[in-house]
């Protein structure tokens, strides 16, 4: 059942998207809310708030870096790249969240 | 770092914009959206600014404001805690402060760092210092003169008469050049110059000049008269200098040659024997202590030989001569248990005003963290950063610590100035400006301990599971019990509040039985205390004199009858004779007796009943010890069960003297302490005239007229005798009991604070725990809980605390009354009672101190309790 408006980004899940973003390509904060909604198509909307808080917190946990650069407009933006603790970071993550998908559509599955 | 945050904002929402352009919205449309859409550009930045630490000063007033609202909604938390922290920085400066001044600072005058003094060795050799005669202090000064300036000073008590008012005053006797040694200035006037000056001069102390002068500066060559001879006001002291005795003021000084004049009977100037004088010396410029002390030895070595009778200890040695700086001379001179025992006694009282202080701060602030552990659990889940919640948990701490530190410390400012200028109380010679290193320590202990209090509950909550704080869910199993710490601060300041309770109405009703009892004879004696003056002569003519006196007092219209004694009795002070008692056994027993010698008809002048036997009459006086007069109790302890009337006892091992009465024992000697009150001896007195006597006059009515035609008649005397004032019985012996009075209020005081702050714990205590379990009580009341049942859960552990509390309060409070009794009639009723009020009184506001809170328990609807979570 396709729904009209699309979902929050749930809290806790929005790190790992970001990351999983980052792990692309390095982008700058608002290529990578925008990417989201692109990549979920359109499924999901990133509270564009709350990205930058997202930006920070995996920053200052090690998991991501930032430089400035060049955006594809010319303008000076920053850009933000994984680390490599944010890969080994992004897999474990990545990991847990399948398996407690599954453990949710296995209840949900259940007759 | 903030303008690369606004770039990025500014490039996020430039896309943000150009993306909704794209979509086909107006420029300004577009421009709106994007900035909903982020939510706010400030709010943002304001986000990123905080997690980076950059607003620590701007915050640093918002977290002030925030405080001090937050503190405005608990005033008496604030003024509890800056009164606590004031009171204590005083009290606790000025008790180091006294201690500094009294034993580890020089005198109070100049370069009284390196003041000497100059010590004879006593008869037996033992005590090297001792002190020395006037004649071998000028035999010291003069061998002395090239190397050290030398002074001296023998303390004495003489009858100053200033404005037709005759007072004792202890002052002193010094040599010529004393001030000069003591390098200190008049306030008013000059210090006698050096030659012997010829008309009798005399250096009044300041707190004397101010109090019999009014500090007018025309007192200056004005007469007073000293032991009725006449004397030239020559200067004044200045208020800190009170001669060179730490224990003792001088009020007055008067050049020693003047003694023969006032002091007839006693040879200061010529007999080597007198060893009255202190000795102390200044070094001149360049001089060494060695060489001073080398031209000592020598002058004593000629001493030995010129004088060997003065000069000559016990163990047949010449006396030595020791120079050594005064303050290591005293504290040389102090013993080691008295100087531990004062330092170990005021660093004790000091210490545990701390730990009062501490407690009660940290008990507070404990409460008080508890109490919003909630409040700081829902800031936390809104967002707020750990760091920035303990920063506004040291703005509160800082409001309460730096009106309260600066409270105390301009307490203790003003209470230094105050003793060390104005000396508002007659204390001698000691350095009270204010100790900033004491000052400094105390502050800072409390600060600290106010700090560490305030922020280790905001710690523990703010590292705290937030859901299960804001869920108040701990209240439930784990938090229920109130923490150690908590625990015992609480037990030990209900301890603290009885023991005060119980003190200060111990000695409330000590003192009201003491005004009630047998006050209404003690209100019919007046009493004259009576000194005599060489003029008087000697002890023969000074028995005429009083004789004399006695008749023309008896004359007075009104008086019934006069009578004498050299002491009152009254608990706390004692005279005592060695008596030899032959008991029922026959065996002969050699003790101590509580004595005061009385003229006669005492008895019958003061109301005290005789049972057995007869009062002293005049021939019972002036024969040594004939007859005594035993009161009862003294009667039953040295005969138990025998008739006391015609036994013998031996004074002193000569006189033998017959138990002529038995009286009833006098006032205030209740039967609570009768194991340790051993009774009174009565001897007949026989008047010497160096002693003190005390007319006792009986005047059943008018007793203020008599007393003043009394005070007149003694007046007309003042050449011969001093007497001081005439007052009734009843007021010396309130007199007597003022001290406790004072600790009576004092006591009070802290009681009512500690019961204050035990009644805010307990009360806090309560009200914790009933909102820890709001969910339990809501829960329970569903289910059909009592009203009553409720209340006894959230107050049991408020109660045990309380009971242990008081348990201990009450054991410490006997040890307490120990104390008091020695002073004051404390007897079983007045103990049971003052136990009782003090438990009774505690209880009392407890209770209502924990049933306020526990009724809030009451209005927890359950379904709302249950909600709230």
């Amino acid at each position: 059942m396709p729904r009209e408006t699309p979902a929050d980004v749930l809290q806790g899940t929005l790190d790992l998207l970001v990351l999983k973003t980052l792990a692309l390509e390095p982008m700058h904060g608002w290529g990578i809310a925008q990417r989201i909604q692109q990549l979920s198509r359109e499924a999901l909307t990133v509270g564009q708030g709350s990205v930058y808080p997202a930006l920070l917190r995996l920053q200052n946990r090690g998991l991501i870096d930032n430089e400035w650069g060049v955006s594809e407009n010319n303008r000076r933006a920053r850009y933000y790249r994984i680390t490599a603790l944010g890969r080994k970071e992004l897999k474990a993550e990545t990991d847990d969240w399948r398996r407690y998908a599954q453990a949710v559509e296995l209840i949900l599955g259940a007759v | 770092m903030e303008r690369e945050l606004d770039e990025e904002m500014g490039f996020h929402l430039e896309m943000e914009i150009a993306k909704n352009v794209k979509a086909g919205m107006a420029e300004v449309e577009a421009r709106r959206a994007a900035v909903l859409a982020f939510g706010g550009v400030d709010r943002m930045a304001e986000a990123h600014r905080d997690a980076r630490g950059t607003r620590v000063v701007e915050d640093i007033f918002a977290d002030l404001r925030y405080a001090a609202r937050s503190l405005a909604r608990a005033p008496g938390f604030v003024a509890v805690s800056i009164f606590t922290l004031a009171i204590s920085i005083a009290i606790g400066t000025a008790l180091f402060t006294a201690v500094n001044g009294l034993i580890y600072r020089p005198l109070p005058i100049p370069d009284g760092d390196r003041l000497i003094s100059i010590y004879t060795s006593d008869y037996n050799g033992r005590e090297r210092r001792g002190s020395s005669s006037y004649a071998d202090l000028v035999d010291f000064a003069r061998e002395a003169e090239p190397v050290a300036d030398l002074a001296g000073q023998a303390r004495v008590m003489f009858a100053l008469t200033i404005n037709d008012n005759v007072k004792l005053v202890t002052g002193s006797l010094v040599s010529s050049g004393y001030f000069r040694v003591m390098r200190v200035r008049p306030e008013a006037g000059r210090f006698p110059s050096v030659e012997k000056p010829d008309v009798p001069s005399i250096v009044l102390s300041y707190t004397l000049w101010r109090t019999a002068f009014g500090s007018d500066s025309s007192a200056i060559g004005r007469s007073v008269r000293v032991n009725g001879q006449p004397f030239t006001i020559l200067a004044v002291a200045p208020p800190v200098f009170r001669g060179t005795s730490r224990e003792n003021a001088d009020e007055f000084w008067i050049d020693a040659t003047f003694a023969p004049l006032v002091s007839p009977r006693d040879d200061f100037l010529e007999r080597r024997g007198n060893r009255a004088f202190h000795l102390f010396g200044r070094l001149r410029n360049g001089a060494s202590l060695d060489a001073l002390k080398s031209r000592l030895d020598v002058v004593a070595s000629r001493l030995y030989q010129a004088e060997p009778d003065a000069w000559r200890d016990t163990t047949g040695s010449g006396r030595v001569v020791t120079a050594m700086l005064e303050h290591d001379g005293y504290m040389a001179s102090i013993q080691l248990p008295d100087l531990l025992a004062i330092i170990g006694g005021v660093v004790a009282l000091g210490f545990g005003l701390l730990a009062i202080a501490c407690a009660n701060l940290a008990s507070m602030q404990l409460a008080r963290g508890a109490a919003r552990r909630r409040e700081i659990a829902t800031r936390l889940a809104l967002g707020a950063s750990r760091g920035r919640l303990i920063r506004q948990l040291l703005a509160e701490c800082a409001l309460v610590t730096v009106p309260g530190t600066i409270a105390g410390v301009v307490l203790a400012v003003m209470t230094s100035t105050l003793v060390s200028h104005y000396r508002p109380i007659p204390l001698p010679s000691i350095d009270l400006s204010l100790d900033w290193r004491a000052l400094a320590f105390i502050a800072g202990a409390l600060m600290l301990a106010l700090l560490v209090f305030g922020l280790l509950p905001a710690l523990q909550t703010v590292n705290a599971d937030v859901l299960t704080d804001l869920k108040g869910e701990h209240g439930g199993s784990r938090g229920a019990r109130i923490g150690g710490m908590r625990g015992g601060l609480i037990v030990v300041q209900v301890a603290l509040s009885v023991v005060f309770t119980a003190a200060s109405g111990l000695v409330a009703l000590a003192l009201m039985r003491n005004a009630s009892e047998g006050r209404d004879e003690a209100r019919k004696v007046l009493i004259a205390r009576l000194n005599f003056l060489p003029a008087g002569g000697d002890s023969a003519r000074v028995r005429t004199l009083v004789d004399e006196l006695i008749a023309r007092i008896n004359a007075i219209p009104g008086v019934v009858s006069t009578s004498a004694a050299e002491f009152i009795p009254v608990r706390g002070t004692r005279r005592t004779v060695m008596a030899e008692v032959r008991d029922a056994a026959r065996q002969t027993k050699k003790r101590e007796l509580d004595v005061t010698a009385v003229a006669p008809r005492y008895f019958r002048v003061v109301g005290i009943p005789l049972l057995r036997g007869r009062d002293f009459e005049p021939r019972d006086v002036g024969v040594g010890y004939r007859t005594v007069i035993v009161t009862k109790a003294m009667a039953d302890a040295l005969w138990p069960g025998e008739d006391a009337m015609g036994k013998r006892i031996v004074i002193n091992d000569k006189s033998s003297a017959e138990v002529v009465g038995v009286a009833t024992d006098p006032l205030g000697q209740g039967p609570a302490t009768e194991h340790s009150y051993p009774g009174l001896l009565y001897l007949p007195m026989n008047l010497r005239a160096e002693a003190e006597v005390i007319l006792h006059v009986r005047a059943p009515s008018r007793q203020a007229a008599i007393a003043g035609q009394l005070a007149q008649m003694l007046h007309r005397e003042s050449t011969r005798i001093v007497a001081p004032d005439v007052i009734t019985l009843d007021e010396y012996y309130n007199r007597v009991v003022l001290p406790q009075r004072i600790m009576a209020r004092a006591s009070g005081v802290l009681a009512a604070l500690q019961l204050l702050l035990a009644v805010a714990g307990l009360s806090g205590l309560v009200a914790y725990v009933t909102t820890l379990r709001r969910r339990e009580i809501g829960i329970r009341t569903a289910l059909g809980a009592s009203g009553r049942s409720v209340i006894v859960l959230v107050m049991r552990q408020g109660v045990r605390l309380t009971l242990i509390g008081g348990a201990i309060g009450l054991l410490l409070s006997l040890a307490v009354s120990q104390v008091i009794a020695a002073t004051m009639p404390v007897t079983v009723p007045v103990m049971v009672g003052g136990l009782v009020l003090a438990a009774g009184i505690f209880a009392f506001v407890a209770m209502i101190a924990m049933l306020l809170p526990a009724c809030r328990a009451l209005d927890v609807a359950p379904a709302v309790a249950l909600r709230v979570d």
